[in-house]
């Protein structure tokens, strides 16, 4: 499935009169089984923008269209994984992963068949029936994976899904996350501030910058995966990024005494 | 058992042995002396003399008799409480109109106590079940309705997307996402409100509504048999202790295991 953001525009309301424009004029697209991170800070408008290609939140000028089609609200299609995780606290891992299949009236033996699949895919074999709360972060978020695959997805959207890992699990995380998709490369929007994430994951990234938020240019990754986070490329890659942030002018705000 | 539940037991064992110990120490003495004895035993009769009226009224059928008829009173008001409170309370988490009608009602009516319904509920329906079963519905709503807003306002607004992201419509999500994050909520207000009903139940049978338990209360005082006010007290804690035990903590353990463990 193909994703076309074009000419979004969106601005919330603060105050009475004020309006904060939130993303301005963000066109770009992603191709069918490729993997384009969203990078910038907080406040850029990237998870606003990964909301509207899920259907939660909708622009106010421009469009997402999905195979052409604009998205108007949500769809097992376009699977989403939540930064908080978002499970269901109430249910077990293999219910949490049911849920999505449930719903969309899978028989049950599919049901019990994917269960198994996606659970052994993630390595949570073994703590099918545990609840969430009994897990750690970093697998709360492999059932978050396992149960957007459930639902057999034509788009993953991820939503800074390792941000509350710590620094160890998420470069573990990253690495599972890239063996995945390469055995069944979904198209997928990836949402981090995390400028090594990127790099370590995409196969563009768009870089956004704050206030308004604003698509500043898009920078290929063209290294082969796995990539290693020392090399000589990845590193210049990097650097690259990382000076789409340099400000040209120095703010006055910063140098004012 | 563990040493420490073995110890809870022996503990808790021994508090009580001493309580009663000094409880007939005191109504056998004149309360250490400052009274005669014999008003001592009729203000404060003996544990022994309560037990034997325990077995007076439940054999004579008067305990059992007067606790029914409180338990179905509240049954039926605090019943007719969570078929109208849980609804209410839906409708204004879910309705921004329907909450800007009901709000100004409940926020009037709830710091009311119960108890100053009674007055106008015998009037109005005269001394009988009926006024009875009106003040504990009144009297009990409140929490239930509070407490379903609060859990329906509370549910985790990233679940919702989940479930819509999952395929989930309006009512699945009302059954498979609201439901379980509002029960616990329900439980809480069914809990505060099963308080306030019999509080409120016992006022009114001791002001004239007659039988129940609160009337037997009554009785005891008017007709000297203090014995029979104290085995009317028992029975209200053993009662709510029942309750406690056997609904309310079970029902909590089974719908808050994953909200507690997130909160410690």
């Amino acid at each position: 499935m193909e994703l076309v953001f074009s000419n979004i525009a969106k601005s919330f309301k603060r105050g009475a009169k004020d309006r904060v424009v939130a993303l301005d004029d963000i066109s770009f697209s992603v191709a069918e089984g490729e993997l384009v991170c969203l990078l910038g800070p907080s406040g850029c408008g990237k998870s606003t923008l990964l909301k509207m290609a899920a259907g939660f939140e909708f622009p106010d000028t421009g469009s997402v269209t999905a195979d052409g089609k604009p998205v108007c609200k949500p769809h097992p299609d376009r699977g989403m994984v939540f930064q908080d995780y978002a499970l269901f606290p109430w249910l077990t891992v293999e219910e949490n992963i049911a849920f999505g299949p449930e719903m969309n009236g899978t028989d049950r033996r599919e049901i019990r068949e994917r269960i198994r699949r996606f659970i052994t895919l993630v390595g949570l074999t073994g703590f099918e029936k545990a609840h969430p709360h009994q897990l750690s972060g970093g697998m709360k978020q492999r059932v978050g994976i396992a149960r957007m695959l459930a639902m057999s997805p034509k788009v993953l959207l991820m939503d800074e899904p390792f941000g509350a890992l710590d620094a160890f699990t998420r470069m573990e995380m990253q690495e599972e996350l890239t063996n995945l998709w390469q055995a069944a490369p979904f198209t997928t929007v990836f949402v981090t501030h995390d400028v090594e994430e990127a790099v370590y994951l995409a196969d563009r990234i768009a870089v956004m910058t704050s206030r308004p938020g604003k698509l500043k240019t898009i920078v290929p990754v063209p290294l082969s995966r796995p990539r290693v986070r020392t090399d000589h490329d990845f590193v210049q890659i990097r650097n690259h990024v990382l000076k789409q942030y340099e400000r040209t002018q120095p703010s006055a705000a910063e140098y004012s005494i | 058992m563990t040493y420490n539940g073995l110890l809870r037991y022996i503990q808790g064992g021994i508090g009580l042995v001493l309580f009663l110990a000094l409880w007939h120490v005191a109504s056998t003495t004149g309360l250490f002396g400052r009274i005669d004895p014999e008003y001592s035993l009729l203000l404060l009769p003996t544990p022994e003399t309560v037990l034997k009226a325990i077995v007076e009224t439940f054999q004579d059928g008067t305990l059992w008799g007067n606790v029914s008829v409180s338990i179905i009173r509240v049954a039926i008001g605090f019943g007719l409480a969570v078929l109208i409170g849980i609804p209410l309370g839906l409708g204004m988490a879910l309705s921004p109109s329907c909450n800007n009608f009901a709000e100004p009602f409940v926020r009037i009516f709830s710091p009311i106590p119960g108890i100053a319904w009674v007055p106008l509920a015998i009037l109005w329906f005269g001394l009988g079940d009926k006024a009875a079963i009106f003040i504990i519905t009144l009297g009990s709503i409140f929490p239930i309705v509070i407490n379903t807003v609060q859990g329906v306002r509370d549910v985790d607004a990233h679940l919702v997307d989940a479930a819509r992201m999952m395929g989930a419509g309006h009512l699945q999500v009302l059954r498979r996402v609201m439901l379980p994050s509002v029960i616990p909520y329900l439980v809480t207000g069914f809990r505060i409100g099963l308080g306030f009903a019999w509080r409120v139940v016992i006022a009114a049978e001791m002001v004239g509504v007659p039988k129940g338990i609160g009337y037997m209360l009554g009785v005891g005082r008017s007709t000297g048999r203090t014995d029979i006010t104290i085995v009317t007290m028992v029975t209200l804690g053993v009662l709510m202790l029942v309750v406690e035990e056997l609904v309310f903590a079970p029902l909590e353990n089974r719908t808050r295991f994953w909200r507690r463990s997130v909160a410690v």
